[in-house]
């Protein structure tokens, strides 16, 4: 059997832990360039020589002085010395400042390895570091890398075998009372070590600063960006939605018909494929393309260093919610996932912030929601669709400000936590990173969509279905949902047994709201049946009409050429008539909206309990749900008042 | 001696002492941030907002409560 080692990787915050992780271990664990990335213990393992290492990933921290979440977290780790040897990342560019945690890390006895990141550059501008003599003198090993490296691989696992062998004790700095003392132990130790030249890098981040932080450029520039990201995201990836639909409704549909013709599969096999998991899986997928331009906006954003400014020049109207500018960040990420936003509001210090900032996210539009935009809107205000979706975005947040406000005020009163955050260096995003980091994220959404969606639409089609032979609207799930209507009929859309019926599978997963409608629909709509090709000429077609998709997005990005700001062409379909009989635009936003405000799925539920237990869940339940089914009526009657 | 408020943009200061509660100061402290270090202004405040820090490579976004308690002077 294999000796298995536990690695703790330790280090201050964005120094590149995650990446050499990543490298390591060939894992795919998230890495961004802003404090705050890992809020939580991840893992990777690997084989090498014949051990089994397994490497534990801990937030950065700066000492082992825990205030945050995330900070405990690590400190609770090291302290628990449940693992065999210490990791520590250094950031050279930051040596010195980097000393304080390494000296604390040193107290703990454990074997250490202490990887010295950026050394390339670190020795380029003419710093020094005699690292044997520092190795000798704290009886610990050192290592100079490179993370990007290719050998960087082989040296670190070697170094670490290597240290595990030798069973160091390392020496402490002395003993050491206070952070006066160890700054003072550190400097005395590093005297003759280290020397830090004069030629300091030239200071690209300052300049860029000085006018991404400036009070007014600063919030024009923060304004501008997320409208060209969603422009570019709407104008770039219409040919490729366009594209996939085509690729679903001719491609595969038609080569479904031919396999299922060829074997004679009864008619109700055949109404399943086409109108139940084709329709149901296809439109879903038809959103990849958005996603996968939105995700690789924000990875661009994440990587650059940008995010942590993002902090900086929201705080002052973030305190004016009584929360510190900080807490964007969890919100921000919220925009991709919710889930991953509940877990970043462990670098929030205090618990009162952490709880408003996981009881409103959920009024955050994730990505997951946007298919249900785009379905509506294209259909029901095509001239304005992109304007509508914005909307819809804007209304979330301006909902999450007001319970923010609300919950501040009679539920979670107290300080708001100071705020004292690094800003990271600029680096240009690196396309691996970028590219793992949108790939990652559509590979879950389409193992959602294998899933969840595909059991989704299974079950609405099999209740669509049943009694076999009968019409949809006797079926049992029009007889259920019939049932649950008149709680949503006084918000227009509840008229529509396919609408009540698609906002439970919404429970689930959002995107799972779309799948739903359209397999409902599908199963009545007259849409043709395929008809019969030539698989091999309709798959060349199908790469002919991808390139040309790549073409069309990439002048609509480059030259801003597109028919409309945000506009999508509005296309008569069977599908689309059944829709317009069952809503009208009033009643579509009033849908869109409910879906909006909802909590979005049972992960985020999931992941609210795991941090702050059932009861907060319960209250954020109550709080989604209540402004959903509010915002929601209040959008349907007054619309209709003022004759919408 | 004055606030790290007081100081413009590109000053560089010396801190001479800090009066914040113990996690502010500790917290400081773990970032490099203490009495006796040198640090240039990046970004200095007006009222209720923040002011910017650099100690060596490191930028440190302060807000003016916690600014406030720094007491620099001028190096």
């Amino acid at each position: 059997m294999k000796h298995v080692y536990t690695v703790a990787v330790v280090g201050n915050p964005n120094v590149g832990k995650t990446a050499l992780i990543n490298m390591l271990a060939g894992s795919h664990l998230k890495i961004g360039n802003w404090p705050g990335v890992t809020v939580e213990k991840k893992e990777a393992t690997l084989h090498y020589q014949g051990y089994r290492l397994r490497f534990i990933d801990l937030p950065g921290v700066y000492g082992l002085g825990s205030v945050t979440e995330d900070e405990v977290i690590t400190n609770n780790f090291l302290h628990s010395k449940d693992y065999d040897i210490v990791l520590n990342v250094i950031d050279a560019h930051n040596l010195k400042l980097n000393m304080h945690l390494t000296s604390q890390v040193l107290e703990l006895q454990k074997p250490i390895l202490v990887a010295i990141n950026f050394w390339k550059e670190f020795k380029k501008y003419g710093n020094a570091f005699a690292c044997e003599q520092f190795a000798s003198l704290l009886n610990i090993d050192v290592l100079a890398i490179d993370a990007i490296e290719k050998q960087t691989k082989k040296e670190i696992l070697d170094g670490i075998i290597s240290t595990l062998h030798a069973k160091k004790t390392p020496k402490a700095l002395g003993v050491i009372e206070n952070d006066f003392e160890r700054k003072g132990a550190i400097d005395s130790a590093l005297q003759h070590i280290f020397e830090r030249s004069k030629n300091t890098r030239t200071s690209v981040t300052d300049a860029i600063d000085r006018v991404l932080l400036h009070p007014i450029f600063g919030l024009v520039s923060f304004f501008m960006l997320f409208y060209f990201i969603f422009k570019w995201t709407f104008d770039g990836s219409a040919p490729f939605i366009d594209w996939i639909d085509g690729f679903f409704n001719i491609f595969i549909r038609g080569g479904a018909k031919e396999i299922l013709t060829f074997i004679h599969a009864p008619s109700v096999i055949q109404s399943f494929v086409y109108d139940g998991l084709i329709a149901g899986i296809g439109t879903v997928m038809t959103f990849i393309p958005l996603m996968a331009f939105l995700y690789f906006f924000i990875s661009l954003l994440e990587e650059s260093g940008y995010i942590a400014r993002v902090a900086f020049l929201l705080d002052r109207y973030m305190m004016m919610l009584g929360l510190p500018g900080k807490a964007f960040i969890p919100l921000l990420i919220g925009f991709g996932c919710n889930v991953p936003g509940v877990y970043a509001t462990r670098t929030l210090e205090e618990t009162h912030d952490r709880k408003i900032v996981a009881a409103i996210i959920s009024f955050i539009s994730c990505g997951a929601k946007l298919p249900i935009y785009i379905l509506f809107t294209s259909l029901f205000f095509p001239r304005i669709a992109g304007q509508v979706a914005a909307g819809l975005y804007f209304l979330g947040m301006a909902i999450a400000v007001l319970w923010a406000l609300i919950l501040k005020k009679w539920m979670y009163r107290g300080r708001t936590d100071n705020l004292i955050i690094e800003l990271p260096e600029y680096r240009l995003p690196t396309a691996l990173v970028v590219w793992n980091s949108v790939r990652l994220k559509i590979k879950s959404f389409v193992r959602r969509a294998g899933t969840v969606i595909t059991a989704v639409v299974i079950l609405i089609w099999a209740l669509t279905n049943l009694p076999y032979g009968v019409n949809p609207d006797k079926s049992l799930l029009a007889t259920v949902s019939k049932t649950a209507s008149p709680l949503f009929a006084p918000l227009g859309w509840g008229t529509s047994w396919r609408a009540t019926a698609a906002v439970v599978p919404g429970f689930l997963a959002k995107e799972a709201v779309v799948g739903a409608l359209m397999t409902t629909y599908n199963v009545e709509s007259d849409t043709p049946s395929p008809v019969t090709m030539n698989i091999l000429s309709a798959f060349i077609d199908q790469l002919i009409s991808l390139k040309d998709a790549v073409i069309q997005s990439g002048k609509r990005i480059i030259t801003g050429v597109v028919p409309g700001v945000f506009e999508w062409e509005e296309t008569k379909t069977p599908l689309s008539s059944l829709l317009q009989r069952d809503f009208t635009p009033l009643t579509a936003l009033s849908f869109m909206v409910f879906n909006l405000l909802l909590m979005s799925c049972t992960a985020v539920m999931g992941a609210v309990k795991q941090e702050f237990g059932g009861k907060f869940l319960f209250l954020s339940l109550i709080i989604t749900g209540g402004t959903a089914y509010t915002v929601s009526l209040l959008v349907y009657q007054l619309g209709r008042i003022i004759g919408f | 001696m004055h606030h790290l408020t007081h100081f413009p943009p590109q000053s560089r200061i010396r801190i001479n002492k800090i009066e914040a509660d113990v996690q502010v100061v500790r917290k400081l402290a773990s970032m490099g941030i203490l009495p006796d270090v040198e640090v240039e202004v990046l970004h200095s405040s007006k009222k209720n907002s923040l002011v910017v820090i650099k100690r060596h490579n490191r930028r440190i976004v302060l807000r003016c409560n916690e600014a406030l308690a720094i007491f620099c002077t001028l190096v």
